[in-house]
């Protein structure tokens, strides 16, 4: 059925879906220009939102092909001595498209591709007939349409965020104020999601039976929502730092270092929240029956999301932000819901009385998963020396806090004398009381050193020892020396990690999880969104490129970030050009994977090829549980033909439930 | 299923009979979606703030380390600059009496009173504009440039702070106007009260922002 025939049997039972939604959707297209620009419809603006964002990412993941070739030169030099590039005419071209690449990644592709995906699919799951503002859907579309056009032609015309010497270019003021309104467009259609998910459900569906994947968009949007603005809050200060007579340091210095947070743990993986919710969206499908503990699935999600905000991670500002309790806690524990919710799948499965139906989306799902919990990893390891620090000063506190104030750095700033070693100031041989060397008694005679470190002091008595805060005297316990040395090892290993390209590893992992996700949902939900199914094979081959290729791009990365290679390294140092050859590589398979995902989309959908849905159940070809399985494929105007009543997260598996689509022979 | 082209113009399918009941109408959407706004609005201002208060802080440890070693330091505010109170106080003063004349406008509305409701939006917006004028007013009187001498990075941050609370000000005051118009349009104000409830949300939340701004950059200076 066309968006413009009706059932005549049904205009005297039903109002007409038209008819019941407001005037925003009435409009009948005439073309599909006419359609694009001036629609209202969720539908339409959804399917806008992932043409869009699959456009962009053609272009971030060419900007990041660039980079990575950019990066296998040895940094040869030319006779002045200056750096010869390969691709890029500068240092400053190659850092403008280091930030561009990042950027584009995560606000053109990534995100956008999962607000598409959610602006069409999220009222049809509630069994609403739109979303909540559908005039703001299509302005937050249209503002970051153009907006990001914008920001990709200030990059073309010298802007950027680069470091400037001087007084900032007009071309990086348009990225600033560009860059800004792509954000205010994304919270947008944030915001009409949040508010679809809180106003448009159908009667009996609450917050806690809502099907997971708009869940988790409620989740993911929630967080984008609360940690997004402050990013805005940094670019506002750069613009009007900028905009003055003479920048004073935020917009003109390093520009990109003051929006890192949003690239670097724990905020990346907010971009990836929705990979747990087609999990659990799909492998209930698989195994046709309901998804065990789906409390816990919730939580899971919810846990994930409130984990992976990072508005504060922020090392511009407070360099030690990567070291607070907050932060390593946080890293570890996101590994933690992803766990839960495998717990779920896994009881889910082994209840069922049937093999799950291993499909393409189920697939694309599942390697979205893994790239997650390959990115969760690497962050697990990036902050193991954090982590270890406060454990070796909650089990032998008193070592670790003598070594760190007396010993060492502090000791050099307070005198501006040579260091001296722990061991070299303190005979700590025996277990018991710690005692000064002949060389410690010298050199801490000076009271002020020790008032510096405010919770010791030295007793220079008969008895001479250091004393605490009680004036006890500090025990040496020399059976926590294992812990020590296993920090200081990992220290001295690690110490560069935070901040090396083992964070560009981690980023792209985590954005292929959230691609592959929404690639899972634009072939699991294609009939609802382009009205017929897409070709098997090419998405799950699609699949398999881009998860192959986010690994091995990422795995080299990871290697040279074990070798303090600095996250915006230029190019590669001696021995990394083989890996860094493997690392370009992989971003060609992530390539070809979007192509493939392209040529499905042109080949079923705009050229009519592929699997209709005339061969099959044309409602729900899947077996789906939830509402949007309940209407046509593609959904008329207004999606339903009237509102519903549900009792449960899987209506359609409900005995009760009341089909008002039985009578035409929805499999439902 | 087939059946015959519908027109947008052709309302004759709306003629039914024992049709069951469309769509519930959204009564909870504007304010549901305006506590978003306003939420994303405050983590805005929060990050600010939280930079605002993180430079400070580095700038006066580094003078204060300065002044330990008997160097000359500096004010976080330039002395060139002029930071007077008076006219922040009377700002937070007017937007404090603005709850009152904001939450008068809810009442009126949800009693169908109109006149009321509309004569206490017009008051509204005269705070609103009279906060604008203040705020103009005390830019030229700061004489803060973006180029002190120095390293101080305040000018910056007070004026990133203060014309974003001036844009919270600018859309406090088309919400205003949108919910007088819904007054104006419609037969009974009560079926509206939503609007200007949502109206009032943003505005005291912008009145809260205002508060620590007084607090922040005035007062503790």
């Amino acid at each position: 059925m066309t968006l413009t025939e009706i059932d005549p049997a049904e205009t005297a039972l039903v109002p007409a879906p038209e008819a019941m939604a407001p005037a925003v959707y009435q409009r009948v297209p005439k073309n599909i220009f006419a359609d694009g620009v001036s629609s209202g419809d969720h539908k339409v603006i959804g399917r806008l939102w992932i043409l869009g964002s699959l456009l962009f990412g053609l272009f971030a993941v060419l900007a990041d092909i660039l980079v990575r070739f950019e990066r296998t030169g040895t940094g040869s030099r030319n006779s002045d001595g200056d750096r010869v590039f390969q691709v890029f005419s500068s240092l400053n071209a190659y850092d403008q498209w280091f930030s561009l690449q990042r950027v584009s990644l995560v606000f053109l592709f990534v995100v956008p591709l999962l607000i598409g995906i959610a602006m069409t699919m999220v009222p049809l799951q509630l069994g609403a007939p739109s979303v909540a503002f559908p005039r703001a859907a299509a302005a937050a579309l249209w503002t970051w349409a153009v907006s990001g056009v914008i920001l990709v032609v200030s990059w073309a015309i010298d802007g950027g965020f680069v470091e400037r010497e001087g007084a900032v270019s007009q071309a990086t003021q348009l990225s600033m104020v560009a860059f800004g309104a792509v954000v205010l467009a994304i919270l947008a259609a944030s915001m009409v999601i949040v508010t679809t998910i809180f106003t448009e459900r159908s009667k009996g569906m609450s917050l806690y039976n809502v099907p997971l994947f708009t869940w988790s968009m409620l989740v993911a949007c929630s967080i984008w929502l609360l940690s997004l603005p402050v990013l805005v809050a940094n670019l506002m200060v750069m613009w009007v730092d900028a905009r003055g007579p003479a920048a004073q340091g935020f917009g003109n210095s390093d520009l990109y270092g003051q929006i890192a947070w949003v690239f670097d743990q724990p905020q990346v993986f907010a971009f990836a929240i929705p990979v747990l919710g087609m999990i659990g969206e799909l492998i209930p499908v698989a195994v046709r029956r309901r998804l065990k503990q789906y409390d816990l699935a919730m939580i899971a999600i919810g846990a994930f999301g409130a984990f992976s905000f990072g508005a504060y991670a922020q090392t511009f500002f407070n360099p030690g932000a990567n070291s607070t309790w907050l932060y390593v806690l946080g890293s570890i524990a996101l590994l933690l819901p992803v766990l839960l919710m495998l717990g779920t799948v896994g009881l889910t499965v082994k209840a069922a009385a049937q093999r799950p139906t291993i499909t393409t989306h189920l697939g694309l799902a599942l390697m979205g998963l893994v790239a997650l919990l390959a990115a969760g990893a690497v962050a697990l390891v990036r902050v193991l020396d954090s982590l270890l620090t406060p454990i070796l000063r909650a089990t032998n506190w008193t070592v670790g806090f003598a070594r760190e104030t007396i010993g060492g750095t502090e000791f050099v700033r307070q005198n501006e004398v040579e260091s001296y070693s722990f061991d070299e100031l303190f005979d700590g041989s025996e277990d018991g009381i710690l005692t000064l060397s002949d060389k410690g008694a010298d050199v801490l005679g000076d009271a002020r050193i020790l008032d510096m470190a405010g919770e010791l002091s030295y007793s220079q008595g008969a008895n001479p020892a250091l004393l605490d805060a009680n004036n006890n005297p500090v025990v040496f316990d020399r059976s926590w020396d294992w812990l020590r040395r296993l920090h200081d090892w990992i220290g001295t290993t690690f110490n560069e990690v935070a901040d090396s390209s083992v964070s560009g590893a981690m980023l792209q992992l985590t954005l292929v999880a959230g691609l592959l996700a929404g690639i899972s949902g634009i072939f699991y939900w294609a009939p609802k969104i382009w009205g017929r199914k897409l070709p098997a094979s090419l998405g799950l081959l699609a699949g398999l490129s881009i998860l192959g290729g986010a690994l091995v791009s990422a795995l080299p990365d990871a290697i040279t970030g074990f070798m303090n290679t600095p996250a915006r390294r230029k190019g590669a140092s001696s021995g990394q050009e083989a890996l860094n050859w493997i690392s370009f590589a992989g971003a060609l398979g992530i390539l070809g994977g979007l192509g493939l995902v392209a040529l499905a989309l042109l080949g079923s959908v705009f050229m009519g090829k592929g699997e209709h849905d005339v061969d099959d159940d044309s409602r729900n070809p899947w077996g789906g549980h939830t509402l949007e399985w309940l209407t046509e494929s593609p959904p008329p105007v207004g999606n339903f033909d009237g509102p519903l009543v549900v009792t449960s997260e899987a209506p359609l598996l409900d005995d009760d439930f009341e089909n008002p689509y039985a009578k035409e022979g929805a499999s439902a | 299923m087939s059946g015959t082209t519908f027109s947008p113009t052709d309302l004759s399918h709306q003629v039914v009979t024992d049709a069951p009941a469309a769509f519930e109408p959204r009564k909870r959407t504007l304010q549901i979606g305006t506590a978003i706004f306003t939420g994303l609005w405050t983590m805005y201002f929060g990050g600010l703030f939280a930079t605002y208060i993180s430079t400070r802080n580095s700038f006066n440890a580094e003078q204060a380390e300065l002044a330990s070693q008997g160097e000359s330091a500096l004010s976080w505010i330039p002395d060139s600059a002029q930071v007077e109170l008076t006219a922040p106080t009377i700002m937070t003063w007017t937007l404090l009496m603005s709850i009152v004349t904001m939450q008068w406008a809810v009442y009126s509305f949800k009693r169908s009173d109109r006149r009321h409701g509309l004569i206490a939006l017009a008051v509204q917006a005269m705070f609103g504009a009279a906060v604008i004028n203040q705020v103009v007013f005390q830019w030229k009187q700061l004489g803060l440039i973006i180029d002190e001498v120095g390293g101080s990075t305040a000018a910056t941050l007070i004026y990133t702070i203060t014309a974003s609370h001036v844009g919270m000000i600018v859309v406090c005051l088309a919400m205003l106007a949108f919910a007088a118009f819904r007054a104006l349009a419609s037969s009974d104000t009560k079926d509206h009260v939503d609007v200007a409830a949502s109206a009032a949300t943003f505005w005291y939340a912008m009145v809260g922002v205002y508060f620590i701004i007084w607090i922040l950059i005035f007062i503790t200076k």
